[in-house]
């Protein structure tokens, strides 16, 4: 078996961080479409579309992702 | 008695679709603003000249933002398959239901495997696409990659891909004996087949996963009778000269070392008819030094190491040497025109013609 590496950011801490913030969201998104399904139950709706409200979460948290990398390219 | 009522196609649980949804939003924001900004940046590197490409390379990777979007190329495709609700989690969950859906009998005449083929080097080496354990030995290997593929941003299950290629080569002329190698789950095969009514299709692949899935998967389908699936490497096909019309790949290429894309070659050209055709649709770097520096990281990134081979390769000296003519080598929407302005990767289709 052969796993090729990827390149990493040049931080380790950083990209730790980010694998454990990237599946903190992950497990985020999970739990919101669980109590999204729970409250249209409760209420005798639809549940939201689980795949629209992941894009408008990923977009909340993340979107910022692309200028934040522009900063900080501009400072170094 | 053939049954294939039983499902091939794993349960989704909600949380798994949750898991999985987020990651295709990621992969959204990954191919879209990300990639706009990283190409944004990347404009403004000093060289960008052809000649100045591995230093433009070396510029680029320092780039935040470029260690970002390689960063999450590479981490959302292992989550995909390996995260807490990855698709290798779910289906392992139902191992025992759905080996026992793909151990149900197909047609005879439908599935050829054999155990005593040995397996290139290459392929026992390399976990493409960050397939666990690739697709060698597990049963359940092609209902991975058929699940992987088919959800959160997956390549190969996008729907009208396969019909789009097998569209074009069949625009002016139609083929009545297909070869399709490297068919994986079948998607291309069932594509070629349904280009014709007097059309055959054999698919071959190394996997038997892969393969077994593809003809139980193909049963009921329209074409069904006109296609058939044969464990075989497509540098050695068990079969007499001159039985295809057309010999065919779909994202194979890329997979694939140098030499053995050159021996494929000239076993292609051994397996046509004079007069018949070679058509492949894989991907190959633009001369544009960023696009090109995307392509090289997706390689290293995807484990997908044989595209530098294929980049490397004089394609067009090589089917001519192989004794191929009027060799083309053209750009492939895979979109279908959809003007997008993200991430894609450089689709390529390859054709070129046996001598009558």
């Amino acid at each position: 078996m052969t796993e090729v590496a990827a390149r990493p950011l040049s931080d380790p801490i950083t990209e730790k961080l980010l694998e454990s913030l990237v599946a903190l969201a992950a497990e985020v998104c999970v739990l919101r479409d669980r109590v999204a399904q729970l409250e249209a139950s409760t209420d005798g709706t639809q549940p939201p579309d689980s795949a629209e409200s992941a894009e408008r979460f990923v977009m909340a948290v993340f979107g910022g992702m692309a200028t934040m990398a522009a900063k900080a390219g501009a400072d170094a | 008695m053939t049954d294939n009522s039983l499902s091939l196609t794993p349960v989704q649980d909600a949380q798994t679709a949750s898991y999985q949804n987020f990651i295709g939003a990621f992969r959204k924001l990954w191919a879209g603003p990300i990639y706009r900004e990283l190409r944004h940046q990347a404009a403004a590197l000093p060289d960008q000249s052809a000649e100045g490409y591995d230093l433009y390379e070396d510029q680029l990777a320092r780039l935040p933002i470029h260690q970002l979007f390689g960063w999450l190329e590479h981490n959302l495709q292992l989550m995909k398959y390996r995260g807490a609700h990855g698709v290798v989690p779910m289906v392992e969950q139902q191992r025992q239901a759905l080996e026992h859906a793909l151990m149900q009998p197909v047609p005879e005449d439908m599935l050829t495997l054999t155990d005593t083929m040995p397996l290139p080097g290459y392929y026992e080496r390399t976990d493409f696409h960050h397939h666990p354990g690739g697709l060698r030995e597990d049963p359940l290997a092609g209902i991975i990659y058929r699940t992987s593929a088919s959800g959160a941003g997956g390549v190969v299950g996008r729907a009208g891909l396969h019909r789009l290629f097998a569209s074009l080569v069949n625009r002016d002329r139609s083929f009545e004996r297909v070869l399709d190698i490297g068919c994986g789950f079948g998607r291309s095969t069932l594509a070629f087949a349904d280009c014709g009514t007097d059309t055959e299709v054999l698919g071959i692949d190394l996997s038997a996963g892969c393969l077994q899935l593809a003809a139980h998967l193909g049963v009921k389908t329209p074409q069904s009778g006109r296609h058939s699936y044969l464990q075989a490497d497509g540098t050695s096909v068990p079969l007499a000269d001159a039985s295809f019309d057309l010999v065919t790949s779909t994202m194979l290429l890329h997979e694939l070392p140098a030499d053995a894309t050159r021996a494929m070659t000239s076993e292609t050209f051994r397996l046509l008819r004079a007069g018949g055709e070679v058509a492949h649709l894989d991907f190959l770097p633009p001369e544009n030094n960023f696009l090109r520096a995307l392509f090289f990281g997706h390689s290293d990134r995807n484990a997908e190491p044989h595209m530098r081979d294929l980049a490397a390769m004089d394609l067009r000296a090589e089917f001519e040497k192989a004794g191929f003519t009027d060799v083309s080598i053209t750009p492939f929407d895979e979109t279908g025109g959809s003007n997008s302005d993200g991430w894609r990767l450089p689709w390529v289709v390859i054709r070129a013609r046996k001598p009558q």
